[in-house]
């Protein structure tokens, strides 16, 4: 894990300052968001100027948001350029356009029935059904293959394809959070936070310590991972079950 | 030199498929002949809704490209982003546009790129992320005249369709930094030629990993480090200037 110095004295804004939903919509149309900035605790001064973020990895927009004394939505909040899975960061600017205060990769709400820990996303994939994409960090996305028809809503309530998909995309995210990128379960606050919480709320085995190098041996971290699917499935989501009765 | 219009299709996977063998064919022997039917059959190719249409015709540069597909295109979508994010559709004007977009060289053979995504972009390795489409020469074009035009691309814009400098390559490549207005307009205050609209010389070096001084490489790496204190995807060309560190002044004015 690289560790990263501040030596601007940029404050850090948390994430449940700065929450920012997302509006969907069926028809075609790019998405909206809205946010709701809590900053009064940073001091910020009040003619700091908000501006809010969007990227997807493929794009970026940005929204001027008023000041840190009067923050204000623009007229037009429409995700035109990353319509789909957007991350958002917030940032309090000074005259200088030096930043005062930063919350990068901020993931948003979505409205009931669209809100998961586990993005989904229809895409280009060829030949492949599904696939998971890890550009946005700690917050994986499900691409099903939009040339299937019906497939975004087979993988929202067909068991018969959720129990062949869900545990192998669990152990894909937790080998992606704890073996690529370093996370540790016990983290609260880094990117895979919402992850790793979510595993600790069926599976809670002693992770493995690192040794004097204060590396961990990814081979115990493999078997971790698969006793955490193996929970997943028996406590969470029978996938066997599940699937046997969908085929029935 | 108009010709009859074609309606515009995506490939599907068979036809991205198809294309790059004939593409890797077309590396091999230059008088390869297409697949039968690439670019009308079925199985290869679906029209897009609505229905719009093309002529075969060549572009003189990424201006003409950009402002002809913008033309047509725009009736797909109020949402740039879903005609730019359809592999397919760039596939196949990839392929359709192949003889214009290649060019020939000095024996009249296509100089087909070594990169199959100069035409075709496969979403099988082209990933969200870790995309390379940027690198598709019509998309290439059609977005650098869409996103910026004339007033902060001017350099860019008058490149050969047919190539991708490594400026174009650097910035489109930068997510952020392509997006923001202000260092487009550095980069086209930096690099293109007032006189006479085109690239200067030398900002590349010889090569793809050159790193000359002041060169687009070096103001990504720049731009990245100031990033840390200060909002440079927000900021105007006049406010980043000041910030740039004495290797870029030689670029600031006209070539020598």
């Amino acid at each position: 894990m690289i560790r990263q110095f501040n030596y601007t004295r940029r404050k850090r804004i948390e994430q449940q300052q700065a929450a920012i939903a997302l509006h969907e919509t069926d028809d075609g149309n790019a998405p909206t968001f809205s946010a709701t900035l809590e900053l009064d605790d940073l001091r910020l001064p009040d003619d700091a100027r908000l501006v809010i973020a969007a990227m997807d990895g493929r794009a970026a927009m940005r929204f001027d948001w008023g000041t840190a004394g009067a923050p204000t939505p623009p007229a037009d909040c429409r995700l035109t350029e990353v319509p789909v899975n957007p991350t958002f960061r917030v940032m309090a600017l000074d005259a200088g356009h030096k930043i005062l205060a930063l919350a990068n990769s901020i993931r948003p709400k979505r409205a009931a029935g669209r809100e998961s820990l586990l993005w989904l996303q229809e895409d280009d994939l060829g030949q492949e059904v599904w696939r998971l994409d890890f550009s946005q960090p700690g917050h994986p996305t499900l691409l099903v293959n939009r040339g299937i028809s019906g497939i975004g809503a087979a993988v929202r309530q067909d068991d018969n394809l959720r129990g062949l998909v869900l545990p192998e995309a669990l152990r894909s995210i937790l080998a992606r959070a704890l073996i690529v990128e370093d996370a540790v379960p016990d983290d609260s606050e880094g990117d895979w936070a919402g992850w790793l919480g979510f595993v600790g709320s069926f599976y809670s085995a002693d992770y493995p310590l690192p040794n004097a190098d204060g590396q961990r041996d990814k081979n115990e971290i493999s078997a971790w991972i698969e006793d955490a699917v193996a929970a997943f499935a028996q406590e969470r989501f029978p996938a066997s079950e599940l699937y046997a009765k969908a085929r029935a | 030199m108009a010709e009859h219009r074609v309606r515009v299709c995506e490939l599907t996977a068979r036809g991205i498929r198809a294309a790059q063998d004939y593409l890797a064919a077309l590396r091999q022997d230059a008088a390869a002949k297409a697949p039968a039917g690439l670019l009308t059959d079925s199985g290869y190719a679906q029209p897009v809704a609505p229905a719009v249409y093309v002529e075969l015709r060549s572009f003189a540069s990424r201006r003409e490209a950009g402002a002809y597909l913008d033309d047509r295109l725009a009736p797909l979508s109020s949402t740039p982003a879903r005609i730019a994010d359809n592999a397919g559709l760039w596939s196949w004007l990839g392929m359709f546009y192949l003889e214009q977009v290649a060019g020939r060289d000095a024996n009249g053979r296509l100089r087909i790129s070594a990169s199959d995504v100069a035409y075709v972009i496969d979403p099988q390795s082209d990933r969200r992320g870790d995309s390379q489409r940027h690198r598709h020469r019509l998309l290439a074009a059609w977005d650098i005249y869409t996103q910026h035009g004339e007033a902060r691309a001017q350099g860019l814009l008058s490149h050969p369709v047919s190539g991708m400098e490594q400026l174009a390559d650097r910035l489109l490549g930068a997510v952020e930094a392509y997006r923001a207005h202000g260092i487009m307009d550095l980069a086209n205050r930096l690099y293109t030629d007032p006189a006479t609209g085109m690239q200067k010389p030398g900002i590349a070096g010889g090569g793809q990993n050159q790193r000359p001084p002041g060169g687009i490489v070096r103001l990504l790496d720049v731009l990245n480090q100031l990033y840390m204190t200060y909002d440079v995807y927000g900021m105007t060309v006049q406010q980043l200037l000041p910030l740039l560190p004495p290797e870029f002044d030689r670029w600031q004015g006209a070539p020598d």
